[in-house]
């Protein structure tokens, strides 16, 4: 089992991830031309991105859940 | 177009399915079968944050901007997928300290100090004005939009007619009296309120079900597919812009993610949805994901529906209601019509939970207060309060709702939805620095967080709100031009000169620098009172203390005090539950003029908190229990005192474990000791066998000399020969073993220098001929390489090898003995390689061998091993590490042993003659 330590620093890394992902310049980068999927890059890549990391949340959010309560924490 | 009969029938039936929905509510909660206590709820409850600002300003902002409006909902997004760091922290401290409004957190961070929490809910009710009229405004437009499209919206709306006539008022009302009816039908001690979040998450439900309804119409009927939209909307320049990032929203953008990451934490509605209506802190873990995506969803079709609404509809069509217009310039009235509910809940659900929200707040942390500083008034000696307490909620609803509408009336009528939503968003975003600073740093003072949220709030009047007056013509535009008194570095858009950012930005810079500049310099010079400091300890520390109930009264109420100053507050009934269920769960007196203890005090401060606020409860307590508070100081060195008891039992712990390796280390000490011990058993038996053999046989033959004087002379000459022979090997074994007893001693005398190791192997190889020859041994030399010089004991290096070859000569194979030596200069040293084809070695042996008098175990055949001191292998090792070299040996039994020196190249002459 993942220790808890190693969870929560997973959790505050895949916030800080998103809010790096979706405030300029990186946002700038997917402003392209052209389309994926026949839609807008930009369209793609922010609600591709944003179900992955509700994806990865709800994951991640589990296995803390998990851990907490082990301990009975939560 | 709609007739308005139809429209308002509509709202009415919604409206009415509304009131029963929390009326259910309520009552499965109060028959304590509550099904409003679940994740899925809490989760849309949570969605109250997508008002009528995303129902319809949301296209409109994406009719503008582009893919903009998105930031408003991944700045929640990106606090909900934290949500283990900032809002778990906000839940556990807030049910710890039965937190009911976010007026009431901050001010119990901060000392339960009156102040702070007038501020707050000052700044909370003036910033959420514009929001409320935004609601209203959407209500009211919506409504024309629906009755009169085809007729002209193009004008900006403006309701001059009368106040009765105004949709707008009747929604108001409306919604007043839902808040009235659901917010304050009675006070409750812990501020849960399920039948409202049952009618909330239901409009939740039904205004993403809108959306999606019209977002799915607009692709799938109207266009084939999402692509074939887009792809129309990249022919045409003013719609294909929209789909890249606009050139100049860099900072906006930047600025609106971090607006709305503040907004999700301090608009007083989602404090209320979030934290105070939270019934268990497991919901909020699927929140975390659940919420995020009810945000994708609701945001989904918002970006098609305007590039829809902006391609078909005419110029003058108001971009912020084209999830009603586009579906009605289709004629689907009916699909009109639901847009048209969604957006009514939308706009009802927000209106609702902030009006019972702010009403918390200014009858805790307004009203109260001053009543109770009005001694006149006699508050403290009225029999039954719970009257006058759901009194001032109602008013204040009321007046909390029609100070949006006055709002709306006459400064809201003008701009888009979005940007009034925004004012509000800086308002409460002044918040931040105190309350996630407080969160996480104990040295924030009372008096820091009031001058920063000050500071901060002062400058959002002057920057955002004053400008939005003068647009409205409430003020003389002169000041947002010229600045105040003339002076153009007082511009309210352009502070100090700062004139290269939007005007949001622009007071969002200042304002945030000010505040949390204020706060943290303040912090830093001032100190805290003595409930400042446990307050913050008890916040900041929520996680490492379990049950962190301070007990801070010293007993001098009588029970019958306490219990009758909580009736007035609670309400007969209420009262009465909760003292008999403190009194059978601590198994104490709960009713008479018994002296309460602290804890019973502390209770009822507790209890009151829940309806009244932290910062009166403490003031009404305090009137009743007459004696003297315990001095915090004394309060203060308890819990200074239990964080030295933790840290002395992390410190005790953390020895204990250091005791435990100890011992571990002991252990083996131990263990090595008792093998050492075992060794020298073995040695000494050893030692003595291998003296007693030769000493034996001198012995016997001695004495067969000494018996029998007759022996002939040959025979005597043979034993003189054999006690020669022997006396000679006892005087080698001892001479070797001094040698030995020397060198591990460390007393033996070394002449190091330098040395050619194949001259000294060829040397030693030339010596040895007779010894092999003997032996009809067959000899095989290699020694190859460069010459290299060795800083070594010349002597003691020829010893090593006469030991080694004569070992070779000794085991190889007595038939057809062969021995193979080799010689190699490699880079860093030089390497001797003696082989025999011998018996071989076992591996178990093959370290062994090199102690005393080890010798190889089995020799093969039963035949008689050859003699030896057994020391030659442990003096050779000796010397070989002495000169930091290695001797090893490797082997397979049956093939013979191959014995492995090398020795370095000394990095300096002085270390090898150490």
């Amino acid at each position: 089992m993942t220790p808890p330590a190693k969870l929560t620093e997973r959790a505050l890394v895949l916030a800080l991830t998103a809010f790096l992902a979706w405030v300029p310049p990186l946002v700038g980068v997917f402003s392209l031309d052209g389309a994926v999927f026949g839609l807008p890059v930009l369209f793609v890549y922010f609600f591709a991105g944003w179900a992955i990391f509700i994806a990865l949340c709800a994951w991640i959010t589990r296995k803390l859940r998990q851990s907490a309560q082990q301990q009975g924490d939560l | 177009m709609l007739s308005s009969q139809v429209v308002i029938a509509v709202s009415l039936i919604y409206v009415g399915l509304l009131y029963s929905i929390a009326w259910w509510g309520d009552k499965r909660a109060r028959a304590g079968r509550s099904w409003v206590r679940n994740p899925t709820v809490y989760t849309l409850s949570i969605a109250v944050y997508c008002t009528s600002w995303t129902f319809y300003g949301a296209v409109g902002s994406a009719a503008r901007n582009g893919l903009e409006y998105l930031t408003i909902y991944l700045g929640p997004t990106v606090i909900f997928l934290g949500w283990w760091f900032l809002l778990r922290k906000m839940l556990r401290i807030s049910k710890a300290h039965r937190i009911t409004s976010i007026a009431d957190f901050i001010s119990s961070r901060y000392g339960k100090s009156t102040q702070l929490s007038v501020l707050v809910t000052l700044i909370a009710v003036i910033g959420t004005t514009p929001y409320i009229a935004l609601q209203l405004k959407a209500v009211a437009t919506s409504y024309t939009v629906l009755t009169v499209w085809g007729s002209s919206v193009s004008g900006p709306f403006v309701s001059t007619s009368h106040i009765f006539a105004d949709s707008g008022f009747w929604a108001a009302t409306g919604l007043a009296l839902f808040g009235i009816l659901f917010g304050t039908r009675f006070i409750d001690a812990d501020e849960h309120h399920e039948g409202m979040v049952a009618a909330i998450a239901f409009e939740s439900l039904v205004k993403l079900f809108a959306l999606l309804a019209v977002g799915i119409f607009v692709c799938f009927f109207m266009f084939s597919g999402l692509g074939d939209l887009f792809h129309q909307a990249s022919e045409v320049p003013r719609t294909a812009s929209l789909l890249k990032l606009q050139p100049e929203s860099g900072t906006r953008w930047f600025t609106l993610m971090a607006l709305s990451m503040a907004a999700i934490l301090t608009l007083p509605r989602q404090f209320q949805v979030i934290v105070v209506e939270n019934v268990d802190e497991r919901h909020l873990a699927t929140a975390s994901w659940a919420f995020p995506a009810y945000l994708l969803l609701m945001n989904l079709f918002v970006l098609p529906i305007a590039l829809a609404g902006m391609g078909l509809l005419p110029d003058w069509a108001d971009p912020d209601f084209f999830v009603l217009s586009v579906p009605l310039s289709q004629g689907q009235s009916l699909l009109a019509l639901v847009a048209y509910v969604g957006g009514l809940s939308a706009s009802t659900s927000m209106v609702i939970v902030a009006a019972i929200a702010l009403s918390t707040m200014v009858c805790n942390d307004l009203v109260i207060p001053a009543l109770l500083r009005l001694r006149w008034l006699r508050l403290t000696e009225r029999d039954d309060l719970t009257g006058l307490l759901l009194f001032i909620r109602r008013a204040s609803i009321v007046l909390v709702v029609f100070m949006g509408y006055i709002y709306y009336r006459s400064a809201g009528a003008g701009d888009a939805l979005a940007e009034i939503g925004l004012i509000s968003f800086a308002a409460t975003a002044q918040f931040i620095p105190i309350m996630v600073g407080g969160l996480f740093w104990k040295g924030g003072t009372k008096t820091g967080a009031l001058t920063g949220l000050t500071a901060g709030f002062a400058i959002w009047a002057y920057t955002l709100l004053l400008p939005s007056f003068a647009d409205s013509g409430w003020i003389d535009p002169k000041l947002i031009t010229d600045g105040a008194f003339g002076h153009p570095w007082l511009r309210p858009e352009a502070l100090f000169g700062l004139d290269h950012f939007a005007p949001l930005t622009h007071a969002l810079i200042w304002s945030m620098a000010l505040n949390a500049g204020c706060f943290i310099v303040v912090s830093l010079f001032t100190s805290q009172g003595g409930l400042e400091r446990i307050q913050a300890t008890l916040f900041v520390d929520a996680f490492s203390r379990k049950g962190g109930e301070t007990v801070i009264w010293r007993s001098s109420a009588t029970i019958d005090d306490l219990y009758e100053l909580v009736e007035r507050f609670l309400g007969r009934e209420r009262a009465y539950h909760a003292f008999r269920d403190y009194g059978t769960s601590r198994h104490t007196a709960w009713r008479g003029k018994g002296e309460a203890n602290a804890d019973m005090i502390a209770f009822s401060e507790r209890l009151l908190a829940g309806s009244i606020g932290a910062a009166s409860a403490r003031v009404m307590v305090s009137s009743v229990a007459k004696g003297e508070m315990v001095s915090l100081d004394e309060v203060l060195e308890i819990l200074e005192e239990t964080s030295h008891v933790i840290e002395h039992s992390q410190r005790l712990e953390q020895k204990s474990r250091e005791l435990e390796r100890a011992a571990a280390e002991l252990r083996a000490a131990n263990d090595r000791l008792k093998e050492l011990d075992r060794l020298k058993d073995e040695f000494l038996t050893m030692v003595s066998h291998e003296f007693r053999t030769p000493l034996t046989s001198i012995r016997s033959f001695s004495e067969i000399l000494v018996d029998t004087p007759e022996l002939e002379a040959e025979r005597t000459e043979r034993f003189l020969n054999v006690i020669v022979r022997e006396s000679e090997r006892l005087t080698r074994l001892i001479d070797d073993h001094l040698d030995l007893a020397r060198l591990e001693a460390g007393h033996s005398d070394w002449q190091p220098g330098n040395v050619d190791p194949k001259a000294v192997l060829r040397e030693t190889i030339d010596a040895l001929e007779g010894l092999f020859n003997n032996r009809d041994a067959r000899l095989m030399v290699d020694i190859g390489g460069d010459t290299v010089n060795l800083f070594v004991d010349r002597d003691r290096l020829t010893q090593v090898f006469i030991n080694l070859l004569s070992n070779a000569a000794k085991f190889a194979d007595p038939d057809k003995p062969e021995v193979f030596v080799r010689g190699a200069t490699h880079k860093d040293g030089y390497l001797v390689t003696i082989s025999d084809n011998g018996a071989g070695i076992a591996d178990d042996e093959a370290d062994l061998i090199f102690n005393k008098f080890a010798r190889g175990g089995k020799y093969p055949g039963d035949k008689p091993r050859p003699s030896g001191s057994g020391l030659g292998l442990a003096i050779s090792k000796h010397v070989i590490e002495h000169c930091h070299g290695r001797i090893w040996v490797e082997s397979k039994p049956g093939q013979g042993a191959t014995f492995h020196v090398f020795i370095p190249v000394a990095r300096s002459g002085a270390s090898a003659a150490q």
